[in-house]
């Protein structure tokens, strides 16, 4: 039996007075790929921020790998890698440093394998300003991708790309991460959710 | 159509640089002067001041930086009264010098050895100085910080620990703003005489004025300025790079504090123990040296008539320098490159009070003389010194306006004039800023209304100096609490009032 890496429990977070997350618990086991899925403001950002460390939760249990996240675990210190729904690049930093920011020591081959997989290469030496929204979008992918974290967060990795290009990255993130990284996917469409053909949660007003 | 409204802003821009130059222009035309070379004594005044400058600039963006990182990162992050700790920065400068005298006074009678420290020279001016612009380095850098993506800074926390964030990712993104906050500090404080003459710390700027009382012209004293204009000019290349690197603020609202090291918590937790002191301590020590309530009511008495001059010269002021500064901001937020920022912002390095000599001369000679015997004078004077502040806010919030919802705006036009108010309602809030700062500027300019103050009418800051020279103490100390509650009162208004658009979301 595969131990559970992310365990929730009966976590509560509200912003005044509207709930976001009520109750809400799941566990996700090594290796495994979750999708996320549900209506805008349903909780589904919060969750993902609480889990890195991002956000404080009102009430309820975040464990990671076996150890309870209190608040002093700082997010670097989680092993997780993430993607914003925004891509969040460094202006000052090319995209070359941008993707490996997260790297232990930098290894250019494996960053030109991720960008030539996901379709960006040639663009190590641009600045975010200088590339177009979906190529930023794919650049922070490859910073999540690069890290080499067990965890993997993606909420809408893949929004703003284009339709092949998106199923060549789908593909890439099935065969290469898929079974080996615990990855949570938070998408609005169901084509990606349908891709892994892995287990899909509905979150519907926090719970 | 297009090409119409880039040539109404061509000749904005030119207009604005006819108008804060030609002073300049006419009396460096008119006057003769004589060009000569400077001796060791000269020399070394310009040393001093360049070493007053430059060690207040470092001082005060040192810890405008801590108190601003402080501020973004504490309980205070995302409430409106944040820039509450800001509030001294209209406080004009000598007011805020004589509290700190009064300090050492005060200290002395409890603690006489204080004397030995002598509240003179370069250390007392670096001393007054950094405190005086403190606040200006904190607003600056706090607005850095908040116009950052701070989604970016979330992102670098899940690979790096926060120190190392800040070393890698803040600092590095807003080191424009700190070194910009840097150069308009040196350029304050080098071409400031007041402090200074105060304490007794003799800088060019003293030997500039010590030059035009014995020549009366006012063209060498522009000639003697030369030098220094060629020293802080590539300063405001600095100035410039920062607007050029504003960007849409994206804030998250929901930012958990980062935990740093114990040793820099300390160090923003004393720089923002530094900067309460700098709003508090200055009321504390007036209302003490003022004495009793009815020293305070008399000065009340005796200083709201000049309360009420200084606000007929800096509400005009105000107004005339925005008007002018919108004629340039359009066009300098589309097209600005280097020569054109360096021709706008040119201004900004030459003393005001050089400036207004320029401006009395033009108006003497010209049908317009009759203006120079009223209050008028000294506003136009205030407004075209402080127009090149009110344009850098003014093209800040152009530039941090989201171009889309300008583009937006161009393609749903129907009428000029329904682009332009839907324009003015989305650069309202930097329009107010830039009123606030020339107003604020103006109400404490000591220089300029010295020079254009026709007879017989008085603002604060003359009455001020005046009663510093021939005057009791515990008046001048009750004429510094009055301006300082009053501009105190203003400012809490104004937070107040726009406390909605500056709070978080979630607060």
């Amino acid at each position: 039996m595969s131990k559970a890496v992310i365990e929730v429990k009966n976590l509560c977070k509200s912003y005044g007075e509207k709930a976001v997350l009520n109750q809400f618990s799941l566990s996700v086991e090594e290796g495994e790929l979750v999708v996320l899925l549900g209506e805008s403001g349903c909780g589904k950002t919060t969750l993902l921020r609480i889990l890195a460390g991002l956000e404080k939760e009102n009430s309820g249990k975040v464990m990671i790998n076996g150890r309870l996240m209190e608040d002093k675990v700082s997010p670097n210190k989680r092993n997780i890698a993430m993607v914003f729904q925004e891509p969040a690049l460094w202006n000052h930093m090319s995209v070359g440093k941008n993707i490996a920011y997260g790297m232990e020591k930098r290894d250019d081959k494996k960053i030109c394998d991720i960008m030539n997989a996901l379709g960006i290469e040639g663009l190590e030496n641009r600045y975010p300003e200088e590339v177009s929204g979906g190529q930023a979008k794919r650049v922070a992918l490859a910073r999540a991708l690069a890290a080499d974290r067990d965890i993997l967060f993606l909420d809408e990795p893949l929004s703003n790309i284009d339709e092949v290009t998106k199923k060549k990255i789908l593909k890439y993130i099935d065969e290469n991460y898929k079974g080996k990284k615990t990855i949570l996917y938070v998408t609005h469409s169901r084509t990606e959710a349908d891709f892994f053909g892995c287990r899909k949660i509905r979150m519907d007003a926090g719970e | 159509m297009r090409n119409r409204k880039d040539a109404i802003r061509i000749i904005g821009f030119v207009l604005y640089l006819a108008v804060v130059w030609l002073p300049l222009f006419y009396v460096c035309k008119k006057s003769e002067c004589e060009i000569t070379l400077p001796d060791a004594r000269r020399i070394g005044l310009f040393v001093n001041s360049i070493k007053l400058g430059g060690c207040t600039a470092i001082l005060a963006c040192l810890l405008g930086v801590l108190a601003a990182l402080f501020l973004h990162n504490s309980f205070l992050a995302n409430k409106w009264y944040r820039y509450f700790f800001v509030i001294l920065m209209p406080v004009p400068y000598y007011v805020y010098a004589l509290s700190w005298m009064y300090l050492m006074r005060l200290l002395a009678v409890i603690w006489p050895e204080v004397l030995k420290y002598s509240a003179q020279g370069f250390g007392a001016c670096l001393f007054v100085e950094t405190m005086t612009y403190i606040p200006i380095a904190t607003l600056l850098e706090l607005a850095a910080l908040e116009m950052r993506n701070r989604q970016t800074e979330e992102m670098a926390l899940v690979y790096k620990s926060p120190i190392k964030v800040l070393m890698k990712n803040t600092i590095p993104e807003v080191l424009p703003y700190i070194v910009a906050a840097a150069g308009i500090i040196f350029i304050l404080s080098v071409t400031d005489f007041s402090v200074p003459s105060m304490f007794q710390y003799n800088t060019y700027m003293l030997d500039i004025y010590s030059v035009y009382s014995r020549t009366g012209s006012v063209a060498q004293a522009y000639v003697m300025a030369l030098p220094l204009s060629v020293l802080l000019l590539p300063l405001l290349s600095f100035v410039q790079q920062a607007i050029k690197k504003i960007s849409k603020p994206q804030r998250s609202e929901r930012f958990v504090p980062q935990r740093y090291p114990m040793w820099l918590q300390g160090s923003m937790v004393c720089a923002f123990g530094v900067l309460v002191c700098q709003v508090f301590l200055p009321i504390l020590i007036f209302a003490v040296t003022t004495g009793s309530l009815k020293n305070a009511r008399k000065s009340f008495e005796m200083i709201y008539e000049q309360i009420g001059t200084t606000l007929v010269i800096a509400l005009p002021a105000a107004i005339i320098a925005v008007l002018c500064a919108a004629l340039a901001a359009g066009f300098l937020a589309d097209r600005g490159n280097g020569v054109l920022w360096m021709a706008a912002l040119g201004t900004m390095v030459l003393p005001g009070a050089l400036q207004a000599m320029g401006l009395l001369d033009m108006v003497n000679g010209s049908v317009v003389h009759w203006m120079s015997t009223t209050v008028l004078m000294p506003a136009f004077g205030c407004a075209l010194h402080y127009m090149p502040f009110a344009l850098i806010v003014l093209t800040g919030t152009i530039k941090r306006a989201d171009k889309q919802r300008r583009e937006l705006a161009i393609l749903y036009e129907r009428h000029w004039y329904q682009h332009l108010l839907l324009e003015l309602g989305m650069f309202l809030p930097g329009i107010l800023c830039a009123i606030a700062l020339v107003f604020f500027l103006s109400f404490g300019e000591e220089g300029i209304v010295l020079v254009l103050m026709p007879p017989g009418a008085e603002t604060v800051s003359v009455k001020i100096y005046n009663y510093l020279h021939y005057g009791a103490s515990e008046y001048v100390s009750g004429f510094c609490l009055m301006v300082t509650l009053f501009m105190f009162l203003i400012e809490v208004v104004l937070l107040w009032m726009m406390r909605r658009r500056y709070r978080g979301r979630h607060e």
